[in-house]
């Protein structure tokens, strides 16, 4: 086992536009991700 | 299963148009060899985005992007083996295979030319629902919550593989060209096989990152390696990135065998 550790920028559904867009800008910290 | 919200494509457009819609959608039920999952997480990628943008045209509209899903299973289709009713599932990139062309019968599924891919084929993750493909969805470890779970199926996936093409061995050293999602957890799996990893990038704060997560040395594309290097990740398939990767000073003087992989575009 390789212990991964991820770092996520939590977003909810329905900011997918929003997440897509700092994405795009550079400002995620790691991946974004929605709950949903 | 009620019905739960969806982000869908209609029409690819620049994002700052907000392209995707927030809509109501039911699940389907599932069909033979299918699971409905009940999605908790989905991480989004830069596929995701050229998807909603239009640089990689949707292969239907409207589609719901999405493929890196995580969640519980909520129904089983018919002959279905090996999953039940609340068993913890994620879905990735590749959604199907023909399992008849000569990549799919030598395990190449993902390079096989009428592969489909979730949020590009079929619908994906930004949504409550999915409904996928038994034998292509996995059973996920318990250690990892489904928020951290989410961006190894993706990111993590083909930067496993990059780095498995890369061939480089666990003494040696490697150096990966851009910095984000995907090579932050490259490089995690690189340097706990062994590897000194040199990193690539302008950005200052990817170039930070690279530092905290354990990156032997950090530099620009104007910058020459410290040292010769055994193989060589470049995170994109085209582009600024992989322009600067091929005219940095990095690679005439990488070791005579070195090789060089790219993460796996779409086709």
């Amino acid at each position: 086992m390789i212990p991964i550790k991820t770092e996520t920028d939590v977003m909810p559904l329905r900011e997918a536009n929003a997440a897509l867009a700092a994405l795009k800008a550079g400002t995620v910290e790691g991946t974004a991700v929605l709950r949903t | 299963m009620t019905d739960g919200l969806a982000q869908v494509l209609h029409s690819p457009a620049p994002i700052e148009r907000r392209p995707l819609a927030h809509e109501k959608r039911h699940p389907d039920d599932p069909g033979a060899g299918e699971l409905v999952i009940r999605i908790n997480a989905c991480a989004a990628c830069r596929t995701d985005l050229q998807i909603c943008e239009g640089d990689l045209p949707p292969h239907r509209q409207p589609v719901v992007p999405g493929p890196q899903v995580v969640g519980r299973v909520e129904a089983v289709g018919s002959g279905v083996d090996g999953w039940q009713v609340g068993d913890r599932a994620g879905i990735g990139w590749l959604a199907a295979s023909c399992e008849a062309c000569d990549y799919c019968e030598r395990g190449l599924e993902n390079l096989c030319p009428n592969a489909k891919f979730t949020g590009w084929d079929r619908d994906g993750g930004y949504s409550r629902w999915i409904t996928t493909r038994a034998d292509f969805a996995f059973h996920l470890a318990s250690e990892l919550d489904d928020l951290a779970a989410a961006p190894l199926l993706c990111g993590g996936v083909i930067g496993y593989r990059a780095l498995r093409l890369s061939a480089v061995q666990p003494d040696g050293t490697l150096a990966l060209f851009g910095f984000g999602s995907s090579a932050s957890l490259t490089i995690q799996v690189a340097i706990h096989q062994g590897m000194d990893v040199f990193v690539v990038r302008c950005s200052k704060a990817e170039q930070e990152r690279a530092r905290r997560l354990g990156a032997k040395w950090v530099g620009g594309f104007d910058d020459t390696l410290p040292a010769a290097v055994d193989g060589a990740i470049t995170f994109a398939p085209a582009g600024a990135v992989e322009v600067a990767a091929l005219r940095s000073r990095a690679l005439p003087i990488t070791r005579a065998r070195t090789r060089a992989s790219s993460w796996s575009s779409p086709p």
